[in-house]
Order: structure tokens, then sequence, then C-alpha cells
């Protein structure tokens, strides 16, 4: 019990492997305790389980080992300055140079065993102080014991106090030569046995092949799950989601892969103004998804990104003027990453934390995965931009549809209408001798009249006034009784619709009763449209002949490309002999106005 | 109001050509046009203090171009229930006729291209002044035509569906009988073998069969 407080772990470590002794049967059973340790720890990394499972068993297996109640694995790094590129983690250790480096690293538990798992969890983050274990281990490169009143006024006294704990005993771990974290173990004991560094040191060292698999496991592990997220957001920007699902989804990932308490994005817009596109985490009364961020402090993210365009972090908001509500929300530190679309800056993706700094790799780590979300994010953008324009120039010709239809009406047919009852008035002023001059003039009169009713035809083929009068219900019936093939006609709508939407969705039954008598030879047209929600569903079916093909055919092609100018989907079956359907949903603008727009800039 | 010679009518539309054109058909006929009017507040006035026999009013005018002219009849309808009303439309659409058929009798509801029929129009004119209800026989022609698979009127035979078009057009049996040659006793039989087969109410007024012939048409 009487153990020095630093062991020098390295010699007797080596002596313990290449003992020359005759092992005793104690130290027999240890070593086979060690290999079934080691065996388990193996078959773990071989089945594939996540890292924080493997250092978990590591943290476990050892604690078992050495008799201690509380263990942790944690990896050691140095903050980085605001900028630039993290050093090498662990390569700092060698150098002796001094206290500054000292104070800016870093351990984050990467496993954590027994009755330390709950205040010491994964993920914890704390500066390496003087008067430490693990600081004394990464510094001297050999374990490092620390007991009694040492250990209890220490950095760890608060949990060593709550835990009961009275000894500790950290000790690097090198990986592939470097020193890549620190183990630490602790016993609610007076002290750990003689030789305990011994073993500690013995184990780990065995460990570390475990520990380098676990850890290029899960750089390929984040690689892939990086590779999964983005996956996942391009499919949102194919299947044509609108642009703000796409920033929450990104920004949700963000979150998930680098944050740990708080991701969001911001737009740069071109009137120098911010917008918070996307929030997930933590929150405040300055969060308001969708309006103007604002309030934030000159020398935080938002600001620096833009003046800067390049990746930015605050490793403590309490040190930042202005930062105060980002403390209030509960973060203590964020990193910012430029979102660049086109080669401009777009806007950021921020993510925070409400411990310590963000690792240091955070803004390497954070670079592929912001260059591919701007590819998402540009994406989605066009689509919008496009989906806006298409709707633009919908609407546009319907607009003119509508005018040609009123000047029809109330100009050239109006006119006609004039003409004829002059001359009819004129027919009426004619001397009773002059009769063939009065038959002519009737004569006239009757053509112009049939040239009135061919204007009256035209007009309403251009746009058919009684849509915009009498809503949907009123003209898909007045169309059915103009059909000459029979139409039933079911429509669950009330009210009415934003105009677009009445307008597309009777251009498809329009065109379906054309073709249902002109090419299908069908005997009956049967239309189902139910306004439901923010949805208008349409079905048009016929009994004909089928075989419609969309390319040959320009009028249905042409409701395609209305129906989904309008962010509708709009399908057809038409199969040889098995008559006609088309379905369409159209989205159903809760504001009544054009549907397919999204934000755009 | 009493009609105490030729029977006087205020005319709205906001095309003044058109609108010149009609009053002097009808003055020429035999009305005392009182006043013209371009929009529906103008004509609204016209007829509160006119108090004319009838009112033809174009359904389209300033400032919305839209069925201001509905309005105002639906305005005129229920402060002067007894003015006759013809409303005439660019193009006649089944709800509108039934909607202002609904609001009383006395109503005229016609493309405004019927002003060109001149003897036609005239005699329409004047079945309305003296109480008939009429709708344009194109609209009526529309939901007569409509198919449908099993079909109502298939049990009428043709010259049936020809008087149940008249009906609904507003003609009374005498201008049925006029109109396809017989006499008003066969048009009467005819209109009763098709309110039998039909399940169609006897209607005391020419206004209340026509609302129900038109009901069922657009029904069907």
């Amino acid at each position: 019990m009487n153990a020095p407080q630093t062991g020098a772990s390295g010699n007797q470590a080596t002596d313990a492997r290449t003992a020359r002794n005759p092992p005793d049967q104690a130290r027999l059973r240890q070593l086979a305790d060690q290999q079934a340790a080691l065996r388990r720890v193996a078959t773990l990394v071989a089945g594939g389980a996540r890292p924080a499972e493997v250092f978990t068993a590591i943290a476990d297996e050892l604690g078992h080992l050495i008799g201690a109640e509380a263990t942790f694995v944690s990896r050691v790094d140095v903050s980085g300055p605001s900028r630039g590129g993290p050093g090498p983690p662990g390569s700092p250790a060698a150098d002796p140079s001094g206290e500054r480096r000292e104070a800016e690293r870093h351990m984050t538990v990467v496993g954590s065993y027994g009755r330390v798992s709950d205040e010491v969890p994964i993920g914890f983050r704390i500066g390496l102080q003087p008067g430490m274990a693990s600081t004394a281990a990464i510094q001297t490169r050999r374990s490092a014991r620390i007991k009694g009143e040492k250990l209890a006024n220490g950095p760890f006294g608060a949990i060593v106090g709550k835990l009961g704990m009275r000894a500790a005993i950290a000790t690097p771990i090198v990986v592939e030569g470097r020193y890549w974290g620190v183990t630490v173990a602790a016993t609610s004991r007076a002290d750990f046995p003689a030789g305990t560094e011994a073993r500690m040191a013995d184990f780990m060292e065995l460990a570390a092949t475990a520990v380098a698999n676990a850890q290029a496991d899960q750089e390929l592990r984040e690689l892939a799950d990086t590779q999964a997220a983005l996956r996942r957001l391009a499919m949102l920007v194919a299947r044509g989601e609108p642009p703000e699902v796409v920033f929450a989804a990104a920004t949700r990932e963000a979150l998930r892969h680098f944050g740990s308490g708080t991701a969001r994005m911001i737009r740069y817009e071109p009137d120098g103004t911010a917008t918070l596109l996307a929030n997930e985490g933590t929150t405040g009364p300055h969060v308001q998804v969708g309006k103007s961020w604002e309030g934030y402090p000159p020398g935080g993210l938002t600001a620096t990104v833009l003046r800067t365009g390049r990746a930015v972090r605050v490793d403590d908001y309490r040190g930042l003027p202005g930062g105060e509500p980002y403390l209030r929300e509960g973060l203590r530190s964020a990193v910012g990453m430029p979102i660049h679309v086109n080669g401009r800056l777009w806007g950021m993706i921020a993510v925070g934390s409400g411990q310590g700094p963000l690792p240091p790799d955070t803004e390497q780590r954070m670079t592929q995965f912001t260059g591919l979300v701007a590819t998402a994010v540009a994406n989605a953008q066009n689509r919008a931009d496009l989906m806006t324009s298409r709707a633009r120039i919908v609407a546009a010709a319907d607009e003119t549809r509508r005018r040609i239809e009123r000047d029809l009406h109330d100009g050239t047919q109006q006119q006609l209408v004039s003409l004829i009852l002059e001359l009819r008035m004129v027919q009426a002023a004619v001397p009773a001798g002059l009769g063939e001059l009065g038959g002519k003039l009737s004569r006239l009169a009757e053509h112009l009249a049939g040239v009135s009713d061919q204007v009256r035809e035209i007009s309403h083929g251009i746009h058919p006034a009684i849509l915009s009068s009498a809503g949907l219900r009123s003209a898909l019936r007045a169309l059915g009784r103009r059909s000459a093939v029979p139409v039933d006609i079911d429509v669950r709508i009330d009210g009415r619709l934003p105009e677009p939407v009445e307008v597309g969705a009777y251009y498809v039954v329009s065109e379906m009763i054309t073709n249902a008598a002109k090419h299908a030879r069908a005997s009956v047209v049967a239309v189902d449209a139910e306004a439901s929600g923010d949805t208008l569903r349409l079905c048009v079916r016929d009994d004909g002949i089928g075989g419609a093909d969309p390319l040959r055919g320009s009028g249905l092609t042409g409701l395609k490309d209305r129906i989904e100018a309008l962010g509708g989907i709009f399908s057809l079956h038409s199969p040889e002999g098995g008559g006609t359907v088309v379905s369409c949903e159209l989205p159903v603008p809760a504001d009544g106005g054009q549907p397919g727009t999204g934000h755009g800039q | 109001m009493a009609s105490s010679g030729a029977p006087q009518v205020v005319l709205a539309d906001d095309d003044v050509l058109l609108r010149e054109g009609v009053a002097s058909l009808l003055a020429r006929s035999g009305f005392e046009v009182v006043g013209q009017a371009g929009n529906s507040t103008e004509l609204l006035a016209l007829v509160r203090s006119a108090r004319p026999e009838l009112a033809v009013i174009d359904i389209r005018m300033p400032p919305g171009h839209a069925t201001e002219g509905l309005q105002a009849a639906r305005v005129i309808r229920d402060e002067l229930p007894d003015t006759a009303i013809i409303v005439l439309s660019a193009h006649v659409e089944v709800n509108e006729a039934m909607d202002l058929l609904a609001s009383g009798e006395r109503l005229g509801y016609l493309l405004k291209s019927r002003v060109t029929d001149v003897a036609e129009f005239i005699d329409t004119v004047k079945r309305v002044t003296a109480g008939a209800s009429v709708v344009d026989p194109s609209l009526v022609q529309e939901l007569v035509r409509a198919r449908r698979r099993r079909d109502p009127l298939d049990v009428l035979s043709a010259r049936e569906r020809e008087v149940l078009a008249l009906m609904a057009e507003g003609a009374s049996n005498a201008g049925i009988a006029q109109r396809i040659f017989v006499t008003e006793g066969t048009v009467e039989k005819h209109v009763r073998s098709i309110l039998t087969k039909l399940d169609l109410p006897e209607s005391d007024t020419g206004h209340r069969r026509v609302l129900a012939v038109l009901k069922f048409l657009e029904a069907r």
C-alpha cells in the first residue's frame, strides 16, 4: 500500500513481460486474466462495435484487472487558435516547451466505466491543468499517481469527493508511436497496490492496437456517416423538397456529426442582413427561424465569417463582448463554417457546445460536409428558383389568355353585336320597295351573328370565364355537359381554390375529355376531384383503348408541365386496351398564393 | 310604375354604342327608355328614382368587369321586387341562371347577342315585362344535349324533349304550340306526360315551371 506516487512504469512493464523469475500462481492468473480481457476487447473490435463501446470495454476490463472502481479512457488534443488547421493530436506532448501550450490542451472522455461514468460521461471535456494525474502523465510520458489531499484538492476534487475516491493513476496511451490520450483509474481504497502503474501500462500498451483499430474504425464510420447524411440531403433535393426542409435537414445532420448542443444555418442576404434559416438544439429569444438574424456581436461567428469568408471559432463566449445571449441559451463555444455557393459567400453553418471548446479538428471535419451541403443548398435554391419561374411563366400565360378572352368578349364581340344591331336598324329603315336590299342586309346581319357566335366559342376555348366567375366545380360540370362522351363528375371541394390550381385542374379534365372523345373511343369519362387539407387530388379516367403516349401527345405533356410547375404530381397510366387514367396531386397553398414558390433570393 | 301607356325601361351597360343601339331598338318597339347607366351604382340610383317596369342590365360592368350586373339585379329584386329584369351576358351559365331565377319571377337571362335577333328579342322583353321568366335557348340546349350514361331523358320521345326544352326556355303552352305548330291542347298533353315521366310537380306559374325544369336538367 505504500507505493510511490509516481511509478516508473515503462521499465517495470517491460520487466513484467520478460520476467525470468518463475511466475508464481498469482502472476500467472493475472496474465491469463489480461489475455482474456484483451481477447474480449479484440473480439469487440473485430465485431465492428462502436468506438465508444470499445473504449468503454477497455475501461471496464482495466478496472477489473487492477481493481479500480472508476476508469475512463480519454483522448488528448490541443485547441488551436481560432483559425487554421489543428495540430496533430498529441504532438505537443513531445514538445516540452511550456505552460502556455499545456494550458491549451484538453482531454475528451471517449470511454467511461464504473462509478465515474455519470460524472465523467463520454464526450466530457476538460482542460489539462496542473495538479491532475493526467497532466502529469502527459508531461512525463509516464504513469502518474495522485492520492489523498492532493487528489481531493485537485481540479477533479469535487467529483472525487462525491464518489469517495482516494487515489488515482493516469497512464498515457501511445498509439502508433504518438501520445494519443490518457487512461485514468481511481479507487475508494486508500491507495492502489504497488506495481499497478506497470500493470496499467502493460494492459494499455496491448490495448493500443484495439484503440488504433477503433479509432480507424471511427474515422471510417464518421466518413460513412457523413456520406450517408449527405446522401440523405441529396435525396431531399432530388425529391424536390422545399429549400426550408433541406436547410433544416442539413442543420440537423451538422448537429448530429459535429455539434454537441446546437447547430444553425444562416444566410447572408444581398442587403447585408442575415437570415436564420434553421436551428437545431438550444434556443433563445434571439433564435427565430425564418426571421432576420439580428444583434449578433461584431466579434462573433456571423460577423466574422461574413467579413473573412473563412471558418471561425469562439472557444468561450464568456470572453466575447456581446456573447451573453449565447451563454444564456447554454452555449459555451462554437465553430462557424462559411457556405460558398457559385463562388459567392452564401451563408454559414455553425455548431456549438455547452461545454469546453469544440474539438480542434471540428473545422477540418466540417470542411467536406459544408462543401457538399453548399451543393445541396445551391441545388435546392436553384430548384426553388426554377419552380418559381415556371409558376410565373404559367401564371403569365394564363393571365394573357384571360386578357384575350376579356378583350374578345368586351371588345370584339360587343362591337360585332353593335354592328349587327345597327344593320338591323338600317334594314328596318329600308323602304318597302327595296325588298332585295332588305334581304341582303338581313343575310349580312345573320352572317355577322354567326361570326359573333364563333368569337364566343373561341374566347371560351381560350379561357373559360365560368372558371373565374363560378369556380372549378361549375366549370367542370359545364365541361361535362359540353362533352361528346358522357362524363361522371364527383367534385368534393368546399369554396374556391387558388386560381392557378383551378385553372390547372380544369385543363387536365378538359384535355382528358377531348382525348377520350377524339382518340380513346371511350364510352364514359369519370372525374373525381377532392380538396382536403392542403392538397387537391384529381383523378380522370376513361374506359377507352388506352395507349396514350405522353411523349407523342403534346396535350398530355403540356398538362404534366403545367401541374409540375404548380409543384404538383402528375401521373399517366394508359396501357393498351386498358383505358387511360390521369392522377394529379396539387398543393393548395393556405394563403391562396402561388404554389411552388420557395424563398427565392 | 302603373303602365299608363309605354312600359318604362332603364338600361345599364358600359358600352355606350351598344347601349344606345338597344335603347333605340326598344324606343322604336313601344318602350319608353327613361334612363341609361354605365355602371351598377348609376343603375341602382336610376331604378330607385325612376321606378321603371323593366331594367335591362349587362352582367359585366365597371369596376371589376365580373358579375356586377348580377349583384345589381339582386339589389333591385330586394328593394323593388315588381321590377322586371333582363340580364344580358357575353356567355350564359346555368349557375347564374338558377341564381337569378331563384330571386323571383319576371326575369330574363339572355346572351347579349340575342338583341340582334330583333323581333324575337322584343317579343322576349315584352313577355318578361308581362310576367314570364325566360332563359337563353343556348343554355337550355347545353343542358338538354349533355350526354349522360343513364339518362333520365331517355324516357322522353323526341317531341317531348323538344317541348321540355321550350318549357325550360320559359315559353308558355301557347308559345310552345306556336313554335312547334300544334294545338295548345296537344302541348298540354305533352307537358303532362313529361311531368309524369320525369316525376316533376305541376307548377302554377310559368316561372316555377322554368325553375323546376332547369333544376331537373342541371342535376340529372
